[in-house]
């Protein structure tokens, strides 16, 4: 079972271990923020910072993006799984270097916020990150458990094959009705670190920014295809969002695509090249007009 | 798997779709012109748009045409191996798979956006397809979006 | 003027009267939610202590405006407005709309703006008090009553579970009736204490900004929920012929938001931005209105994914200044 106070007893230590030895410049976490509800991002700087650091069950936040920040600096960063996915989509982007940052792995068998279970947590594989330099095992000590996971996130390709088209848009467009394209879903995302979102660029006339419908969806599902194979599941998408918009599912879907099609997923392996930056002669050619396959939706 | 029609209006024999088609300069659009020199008829319902690759078509033209209220997209490149600069439509054929699924987990019709190869010799193809494409297309209906809100 | 008693069930019927005349605007349940929204259903409306997640400055504010179409051979400005009667509007949103009013039509701006003039006229606030402070709010530190406003047309009070309404305005007035009595007993405002006095000297270089913004995600949450921001944009769109110019929500947290035409842009550090947005209400503003436009209903702290806190900067401002004067 988790406990957190041992978690961040030992976070504690091993981060104001590594400010004092002055291996990294900054120690990436969360400190407590009752105002919010949940820890809110914190650096750590000197080993007197460390004591604000808190592990708990709300420290859902990812924090891969505020590596984005320091990029040439030495980092340590509390990691857990959702997060490790990310930073190692990062670094196969050519967005981060490996070897400026330290990886504090901590084991997490879900997040909690507002008493249930954080958006992305229903679908995490493993309470293990993929990738770790110092080991905080769900008890804090310094190997790791391998909890079970809820996994009780929705398969989005079932629910596919056993909705009607009508059904399905009416899902999309409800979601879509809630937003008010404040672009709290892009800037918590870990995949979305462009300098120029293509919503961004204002000067073009046929793109728009009113916040209405046809330019709503147009948003989401060209920010949804831009993560096809890059998206790592973390919610923070879902978490952030001050209108509740819920469209994780796409995201979610068009990764369960990509691995069945194209056996890749985002956020395992170092060394692969990303999805839509590769082919083979013999890819599936997925609902094509008269194509050698038809398969799927 | 079964997929309901998502017919709204009542389809009349001579509604005709207006269709945004992607047609790669090498092949594609030169079959579109050969079924044109060879007087081969097809459906008036393309609106030809000649791009230098199907590599190069951003897949958000075709979100940003549905959503706007086209009544379908197509897109038609050069067959797989045979791309003017080698690999172009190897990564489109990823990127339209992955952009297929995606509209139809969004609740747009499948059939409202079709992929196809046609090549610069294929030009009885070229009209064939446009004749399927267009008959898919038109038993669905107009499009339920496009127009601003409060417009 | 005299108040009025009446049950909760007197009230909601009389509400439902009132949603004939007007587009009644009240805080309702949403996805879980408690948001002000058009009421439907005079039994949705819930009037409580909770503070709505949103602002209601839609109401004279919305996100999309349609400002003027261009047609064949003329052009339709904008279209009448219903009624439209806010109920339920907290101290702080009331405190919030009066900025608003000073920004858009007082004498001391230089615009009189005639779209927010319009609707504002069509607006009747029946505001309703807060009996707690909840996490986050700092309305007492800018001199807000959090029970009582007389700035709005009428006050719905709680009394033992009744209902006491206190026309304040003649517009107020006859919206909800009953037996007559006494208007409660109001306590003395509380003092404004968060407040920056200084030259923009004195805070623009020398406060730690980089250190305020480190948790910023560089989204425009904030903006969006907060009922006092009103910067916006105008933008034209053509749709089959007809060209509209609308007015839509801008956010000074986005990084293009100061992008020049000539390609410069002077805000491109969020530190910069996040230090345009304290000091538009902290200081700017006063300068140029006479009044601090933050209302301290909170949502920017409550809503932040990074954390940020605009009570908690500008009380270190303070203190950074107190300690220079020293």
């Amino acid at each position: 079972m988790m406990d957190y106070n041992k978690q961040s007893q030992k976070l504690k230590e091993t981060a104001a271990k590594l400010l004092e030895e002055g291996t990294v410049e900054a120690v990436l976490g969360l400190k407590d923020n009752p105002e919010v509800g949940w820890p809110t991002p914190y650096f750590a700087r000197t080993a007197g910072d460390v004591e604000n650091l808190v592990w708990n069950e709300a420290c859902f936040t990812n924090l891969a993006n505020y590596l984005l920040d320091m990029r040439d600096k030495k980092v340590a960063i509390a990691a857990k799984g959702c997060d490790v996915r990310s930073i190692i989509n990062l670094i196969v982007e050519n967005q981060l270097k490996r070897e400026n940052i330290v990886i504090i792995g901590i084991e997490c068998s879900g997040m909690k916020q507002n008493d249930s279970l954080a958006a992305g947590c229903d679908a995490c594989p493993s309470s293990i990150p993929n990738m770790y330099d110092i080991v905080v095992g769900a008890d804090g000590s310094d190997t790791y458990k391998d909890l079970e996971m809820p996994n009780s996130g929705e398969n989005v390709t079932e629910w596919a094959k056993n909705t009607t088209v009508d059904e399905r848009f009416e899902r999309f467009k409800k979601e879509i009705d809630k937003c008010i394209l404040c672009y709290a879903c892009r800037q918590a995302c870990q995949g979305c670190y462009c300098k120029a979102c293509f919503m961004d660029r204002k000067a073009t006339p046929w793109e728009q920014v009113d916040p209405d419908t046809s330019t709503k969806m147009a948003f989401h599902l060209t920010r949804a295809m831009h993560l096809a194979g890059r998206c790592t599941d973390c919610g923070a998408c879902e978490k952030v969002c001050p209108s509740g918009v819920n469209l994780k599912y796409l995201f979610k879907g068009l990764s369960e695509f990509v691995e069945e099609f194209y056996d890749f997923k985002a956020g395992v392996d170092m060394e692969a090249k990303p999805f839509a930056n590769q082919y083979k002669q013999d890819d599936q050619q997925v609902a094509f007009l008269g194509g050698d396959t038809i398969v799927g939706v | 798997m079964s997929e309901r029609a998502e017919v709204t209006n009542a389809v009349s024999e001579e509604w005709t779709p207006t269709i945004v088609t992607f047609l790669c300069n090498w092949c594609s659009y030169a079959g579109a012109d050969l079924a044109g020199t060879s007087r081969i008829q097809y459906p008036p319902s393309i609106r030809v748009i000649r791009v230098p690759c199907s590599g190069r078509i951003n897949p958000q033209y075709i979100i940003k045409a549905l959503v706007d209220g086209a009544d379908g997209v197509m897109v038609s490149g050069c067959h797989p191996g045979d791309c003017h600069y080698l690999e172009g439509n190897y990564y489109a054929r990823r990127r339209f798979s992955a952009l297929k699924r995606l509209l139809s987990l969004a609740g747009f019709h499948p059939d409202r956006v079709q992929f196809t190869w046609v090549s610069a010799s294929e030009g009885a193809r070229f009209a064939d397809v446009v004749e399927t494409v267009t008959e898919k297309i038109r038993v669905l209906g107009p499009s339920r979006l496009g127009g601003r809100d409060g417009a | 003027m005299s108040a009025y008693k009446l049950t909760l069930d007197q009230a909601r019927a009389a509400l439902a009267k009132l949603m004939e005349k007007y587009t009644v605007i009240a805080p309702v349940m949403n996805d879980n939610r408690l948001d002000y929204a058009e009421v439907t259903d005079a039994r949705d409306v819930i009037l409580d202590d909770r503070l709505p997640y949103k602002s209601p400055k839609e109401t004279v504010f919305p996100r999309v405006e349609n400002v003027i179409r261009f047609l064949e051979g003329r052009v339709e400005e904008a279209q009448d407005i219903k009624p439209i009667l806010l109920i339920g509007a907290k101290p702080c949103d009331i405190a919030a709309l009066n900025d608003l009013d000073g920004i858009f039509t007082s004498d001391k701006g230089k615009f009189k703006d005639s779209f927010y003039i319009n609707r504002r006229n069509c607006l009747t606030v029946v505001g309703a008090g807060c009996t707690s402070k909840k996490t986050a709010c700092f309305c007492d530190e800018r001199g807000i009553d959090m029970t009582f406003s007389p700035e709005c047309d009428g006050f719905l009070n709680f009394v033992d579970g009744d209902i006491l309404y206190e026309p304040l305005t003649a517009k107020g007035d006859g919206l909800f009736t009953g037996s007559e009595a006494e208007p409660p007993k109001r306590d003395t405002k509380p003092e404004e204490t968060l407040k920056i006095e200084a030259k923009e000297a004195d805070v623009f270089a020398t406060m730690p900004w980089e250190s305020y913004v480190e948790g910023c995600i560089g989204c425009g949450t904030c903006t969006y929920l907060c009922p006092t921001c009103h910067c916006f944009n105008l933008r034209d769109a053509e749709d089959k012929g007809i060209v509209t110019r609308t007015r839509v929500w801008d956010s000074c947290m986005y990084p293009k938001f100061t992008l020049h035409a000539s390609g410069h842009n002077p805000r491109t550090e969020k530190y910069q931005r996040f230090r345009q947005r304290v000091l538009h209400k902290y200081l700017y503003i006063p300068e140029n209105y006479g009044f601090t436009a933050c209302s301290g209903c909170g949502r920017c702290i409550r809503s932040c994914p990074g954390g940020l806190n605009i009570r908690d900067t500008v009380s270190d401002i303070m203190e950074r200044l107190e300690e220079a004067k020293e």
